[in-house]
């Protein structure tokens, strides 16, 4: 049994932190932490049982892990004064606002001697778990392009606005929801090169965004995301000898073209739902804390996400702004 | 660059023709900006600027003193949103605080976006800036025509430095009442025609609009003066919609009849149910409500499948003309995008934004 605290009572806390940790009989949820103490004694009597609100400062002794859950440019902060408690992190992602302060979190948890994954959850979904060997079993030949795209309207109830705010965050949709794909796709296929970027931000935070880049092996990947406009929120791998391709919120589904014939498949075993994913987050976690190993998505894999963001972020703070507004949306 | 380094604030510039204005007075005219946002979601189109966002609602008289603090020139884009009652709280209370922190702020200019429905229903035959506003019984009408009195006694009173912006019908990139709506109808075949496209197109392209903004808040000597705005030349909505149908690659819709008393009937129904499911909004509603809800919804779906409103009705089968004159003379607005022009960024913002609408027309 291990003792845990969350960090940070906003919105995916409410959603989907609190309702995975409570249904988890191998954890102890004891305490909540948020700079505003009504909104965590709030989320406290709501969560029941014994769970106390409570400072950060309170936490040593009390657990032996905790979920950071705040906005991202306060954790780096965060992580060193909860590793100095000796205390286990599960961090949400983005982990930092920089590649400087995730190197800052990863040596404050290497120094203490103290597991640090980060949130990067669509990696448990069985889906992107088995996709290497999918693409084998499948045998679609060498892969020669990748494509990736999500979007719709922004919808998301943020508590503080920190994901629209310039100085809280470094960037706007790619930094806060793209990151998961850009995980996804270096785990899958290695470290690229070749890349290009354009967004709509006109000095601000991109709500459009577009990478175009090569992965090893001749691999050209172009990927879109947006905050404003709907798009298909998939995954597809061309081979040489047909395709794969599934939804990005897909949990087991894709399905396989060859021969202009696509055929829809599940994948085997594995949670089947979006609350047994982040289960299986948390116990690998846990597992990486009692078997002193790596998490599957440890600091290193967190930082590798967001040196790729911060090098798109590069390329697009050398260009000078429009002398005249564009139209709204549309990349430059 | 005629407001560089000028502190301006913004309110309703997360919206559309406010967010478009937050962009150009950065980009082009150097100015500081500051924007109200009331929802964070809804702040990720101006977010993509260097305006500053302070979390606030025109209805909150405090945070609104708070973002004007410092302030030359306010831009009142604000309208309320469609629930009952909620339109009238943002532009009648809203510009009651608004006014009240412009004064103890001492602001140069107000310059306020109201509205040709501020005309009601059945406008006179020739609109121009001094045709008086009228109250309906429409509550976006009627609530701006009521701001736009609390402005007038308010500048009778002790000069209050308000002019007054009305647009007509204001379409282009993110416009989701003149553009999105009505591709969205004629994908899904429920776009109709009135009176087979011979009324007066009278609509206003928004960057022709926001010229129009910036001209408002920095000419001198126009306090108290209203402006009516539309783009000018001679075109009917058969142009105008002619645009969206073949970038659709449509068939030409179905018309209705603005003098044929059934339709005008149907059009009165359909008015009706969408103000009866308005009225039954909220929750907790006990389930006569919500069953009387869902079914005025559903009667309502299916009559907008042949019908639309009669504000919709009045204003595609109006022949009428609006007289811009007076922004023309006091302002120098000359129109800078034609109707082709306008289309052509429109639906480029299209293509961008919504990139299947023209692969499933089929639908």
């Amino acid at each position: 049994m291990i003792r845990m605290a969350i960090i940070g009572c906003g919105a995916i806390t409410e959603q989907m932190h609190l309702p995975c940790l409570l249904s988890m009989p191998e954890v102890t949820l004891v305490a909540l932490v948020d700079h505003d103490r009504q909104r965590s004694d709030e989320l406290a009597a709501k969560a029941g049982r014994s769970i106390i609100a409570c400072p950060l400062e309170a936490l040593s002794g009390l657990v032996d892990a905790v979920l950071i859950a705040t906005p991202p440019d306060v954790r780096p902060h965060m992580v060193r004064q909860v590793a100095d408690m000796g205390l286990h992190m599960l961090c949400e992602k983005p982990m930092a606002n920089d590649v400087a302060g995730c190197r800052d979190m990863i040596e404050a948890a290497r120094s203490a001697r103290r597991v640090l994954a980060i949130g990067h959850m669509f990696r448990f979904y069985p889906v992107r778990r088995t996709l290497p060997a999918l693409l084998v079993k499948h045998e679609l030949g060498r892969l020669v392009r990748v494509e990736a795209s999500e979007g719709k309207p922004y919808a998301w109830r943020s508590r503080t606005g920190y994901t629209v705010l310039r100085d809280k965050v470094p960037g706007g949709v790619l930094f806060n929801a793209g990151i998961h794909t850009v995980d996804s796709l270096l785990w899958w296929l290695g470290t690229p090169s070749n890349i290009t970027y354009v967004d709509d931000a006109l000095g601000g935070l991109e709500s459009n965004a577009r990478i175009t880049c090569m992965f090893p092996n001749d691999l050209h990947c172009t990927y879109r995301i947006s905050r404003t406009c709907h798009l298909p929120y998939v995954f597809t791998f061309h081979g040489e000898a047909g395709s794969l391709s599934f939804a990005t919120n897909s949990i087991a589904a894709y399905s396989v073209t060859t021969n202009a014939r696509t055929t829809r498949y599940e994948c085997d075993g594995g949670p089947k739902n979006e609350l047994s994913c982040w289960q299986d987050q948390m116990r690998d976690f846990i597992d990486s804390i009692q078997n002193r190993r790596d998490p599957l998505v440890s600091g290193e894999e967190g930082e590798r996400a967001m040196a790729l963001i911060e090098q798109c972020y590069a390329m697009k703070r050398q260009r000078p702004l429009p002398a005249r507004a564009p139209l709204p949306g549309v990349m430059w | 660059m005629r407001y560089a380094g000028k502190q301006v604030l913004v309110l309703g510039g997360t919206g559309f023709i406010g967010g478009r204005l937050v962009e150009r007075l950065l980009l082009e005219e150097g100015a500081r900006v500051r924007v109200l946002v009331r929802e964070w979601s809804r702040a990720v189109w101006v977010s993509r600027t260097t305006a500053e966002l302070v979390a606030g609602d025109v209805l909150d008289p405090k945070s609104v003193a708070l973002a004007m603090k410092g302030c030359e020139i306010v831009f009142d884009c604000a309208s309320g949103p469609a629930t009952e009652g909620g339109y009238r709280r943002t532009n009648v209370e809203g510009t009651r605080n608004v006014i009240q922190a412009c004064r103890d702020e001492g602001v140069h200019r107000c310059v306020y976006v109201s509205s040709i429905a501020a005309h009601g229903d059945e406008p006179p035959e020739v609109i121009d800036a001094s045709t008086p506003v009228v109250r309906t019984g429409r509550d976006y009408g009627d609530s701006k025509a009521e701001a736009e009195i609390l402005l007038r006694e308010a500048f009778n009173r002790d000069r209050f430095p308000v002019v007054i912006v009305r647009p007509t019908y204001v379409w282009g990139p993110r416009s989701s009442l003149f553009t999105v709506r009505q591709l969205m109808d004629m994908k899904h075949h429920r776009f109709r025609y009135v009176d087979e496209g011979c009324g007066r197109c009278t609509a206003v392209y928004v960057d022709n609009l926001v010229d129009v903004l910036l001209l408002a808040g920095d000419r001198p000597l126009i306090e108290g003066k209203s402006f009516i705005i539309t783009d000018g030349g001679n075109h009917t909505w058969n142009d105008f919609f002619g645009f969206y149908q073949r970038y659709l690659g449509l068939p030409r819709p179905p018309s209705i009849c603005s003098s044929s008393a059934i339709d005008r009937v149907s059009c009165l129904l359909l008015d009706t149910l969408n103000g009866l499911v308005l009225r039954l909004q909220g929750q907790p509603a006990p389930l006569w409500r919500k069953v009387l809800r869902r079914s005025a919804h559903e009667a309502a779906k299916k009559l907008n499948r042949r019908f639309i409103s009669r504000w919709d009705l009045s204003k595609y089968s109006r022949t009428g003309t609006v007289d811009g004159t007076a922004a023309r003379e006091l302002l120098g607005y000359i129109p800078s995008r034609d109707l082709a022009t306008g289309m052509q960024e429109t639906l480029e913002w299209v293509t961008d934004q919504y990139p299947d609408l023209k692969d499933s027309t089929s639908e």
